[in-house]
């Protein structure tokens, strides 16, 4: 992993809202290739750091944003486009969301603002990014079906695979699989692990076991008086053997966070 | 004790919840019932499709129910651009609450000025100023401005019961404002703005005040023959007209004739927004 190129550099990454800091000081590197579990209590921040990542923290009123997120070495606040930006760093949300319409239309909902598909093209990307999202084999006969009928796991996919659609070269996740069913949840997980090659991915967990099981490196974080930070980050099977700090230990055994 | 005071308080409420709810009914039918008992006699395809003679003593209604129509389309096709953009203004591009409450407030002081305002700052603006005279544009213009707030606000409520999600959704995969206006806000609004815009057209439809200085005449006008100085005739004013020759037996009758035919528009207009309402009511239910 050490020789990878660095995709996404976060560095002294402060958010702020209303002089009450939210997360402070966060700096972290995420290579190509690689699966980052960013685990820790509720209020650590987690949500705010993929936002900010993505920009979406720039529609929160009076949140400000302090430190440097580059993108291979390029400001994503100076050097990109909100739009552009979006286009190499796609979010899929905690709850998921369904457009009206079909399944096939919100698989496309995204990419068809970005570039133009005949309808070969359309349908190829349609059929790969659902085979990609382990949706198509549920889905295939019902395509121009309305997506609301689908499950909430199954929905939950789409929207997966509706951001893989856009071909973001980074991947963030907002605790995708905390509403989903144990099926669900280890579809997600083996795309996350099918992507690998391909996609550097950010994932934002409440489950331990969930962040052994997929990421690279791991980073907890805390909750200390409403401000998140960065307690301790590492390798994941070392960290999970031996973490080096109390906080870090209790976090994991349940007595802290 | 306390209970027996308490009951009756209860029951004093609902019986008077019950009393106003009927009242209103009670207005709306009495109202409604008594223009069809004395208008319904004066209808006949004969009055409703040929033009008016001797002052409305005779002949039909034609060119009201044309001049009308005029200014319900004008009036529709002006509010329709105007209510979109200040919709859009309030609930997407604000982002100061302060802003959006004194926008919001200015659009309901707006929506309660008297009709005659409009009519008289009309005459002055349009008619005088400007030297349209009067016109069916005229007559459009004022009446989409003073539906405005109506329209605008019905649509701005509806993109404001639009989770958060959705837009949130779109603007990570790298929609653009426009895109994520066009293709999440107003397909999704769209029931809201329908009523709004139906219920706004219903309301329009029978203002007299504003057009009786702008755009209508008594008589003498058929088909608009350009924008400047030229006024169509319009059922609001031939009913207000005729309703003061009331020594006429005749032009009495035919004024409640128009009025029926007035109330049969309103009353479509209003019939055709609550499919959409409903769909409004059954949306805010679910969210």
């Amino acid at each position: 992993m050490k020789n990878k190129e660095t995709i996404l550099n976060l560095e002294e990454l402060t958010v702020s809202a209303k002089n009450q800091i939210l997360v402070d000081n966060i700096s972290f590197t995420l290579k190509q290739g690689e699966i980052i579990s960013l685990i820790g209590a509720s209020g650590s921040g987690k949500s705010t750091i993929l936002r900010s990542i993505n920009r979406l923290a720039d529609y929160d009123s009076g949140l400000d944003v302090q430190g440097k997120i580059l993108l291979h070495g390029k400001d994503i606040y100076r050097d990109f486009s909100i739009n552009q930006l979006r286009t190499h760093i796609g979010l899929v949300f905690q709850k998921p969301c369904i457009f009206p319409g079909s399944i096939n239309r919100n698989v496309l909902f995204g990419v068809r603002h970005h570039r133009h598909l005949n309808k070969e093209d359309a349908t190829g990307l349609v059929e790969d990014v659902l085979k990609k999202a382990h949706l198509w084999q549920e889905v295939k006969d019902r395509l121009h079906q309305p997506a609301e009928n689908l499950s909430i796991g199954q929905k939950q996919r789409l929207s997966f695979a509706r951001t893989l659609a856009v071909d973001p070269e980074v991947l963030m996740l907002d605790e995708p699989t905390s509403n989903l069913d144990p099926h669900s949840t280890n579809e997600i997980e083996r795309c996350l692990l099918e992507m690998k090659d391909s996609k550097s991915i950010i994932l934002v967990t409440h489950s331990l076991e969930q962040g052994r099981r997929v990421s690279d490196r791991t980073i907890f974080l805390s909750a200390t008086s409403g401000v998140g930070r960065v307690i301790e980050e590492g390798d994941t099977v070392l960290l999970f053997r031996k973490p080096e700090l109390e906080e870090t230990r209790k976090y994991m055994s349940g007595t802290a966070g | 004790m306390r209970n027996f005071w308490r009951k009756l308080r209860d029951n004093f409420f609902t019986c008077y919840s019950f009393l106003c709810g009927f009242m209103v009914l009670g207005i709306l039918g009495l109202g409604t019932v008594l223009v069809f008992h004395k208008g319904l006699s004066a209808l006949s395809v004969s009055f409703l499709i040929s033009p008016m003679k001797e002052s409305g003593i005779s002949g039909g209604i034609l060119y009201q129910i044309v001049g009308t129509f005029i200014t319900l389309i004008s009036t529709l096709v002006i509010v329709l651009p105007f209510s979109l953009a200040t919709a859009l203004f309030r609930s997407f591009y604000i982002k100061s609450v302060l802003l959006k409450k004194a926008f919001t407030v200015f659009l309901y002081t707006l929506n309660g000025v008297p009709s005659i305002i409009f009519g008289l700052v009309g005459f002055v603006f349009f008619v005088k100023y400007l030297e349209l005279g009067k016109s069916w544009l005229t007559g459009g213009l004022l009446l989409a401005i003073m539906i405005l707030p109506t329209t605008a606000l019905a649509l701005s409520e509806g993109i404001n019961r639009i989770p958060k999600e959705y837009i949130e959704n779109a603007s990570s995969l790298g929609l653009k404002p426009s895109a994520i206006i066009f293709t999440v806000l107003l397909p999704q609004s769209f029931a809201s703005f329908i009523s709004g815009l139906l219920i706004g057209i219903a309301r329009a439809i029978g203002e007299t005040a504003p057009i009786m200085f702008t755009a209508t005449v008594f008589a003498g006008a058929t088909f608009p023959h350009g924008i400047k100085e030229s006024p169509i005739l319009s059922l609001p004013y031939h009913i207000f007209n005729l309703a003061q020759e009331s020594y006429h037996a005749q032009a009495l009758q035919n004024a409640w004739g128009s009025a029926c035919v007035l109330i049969m528009i309103v009353f479509v207009l209003s019939f055709c927004s609550l499919p959409f309402r409903l769909t409004v009511h059954q949306e805010a239910k679910m969210s």
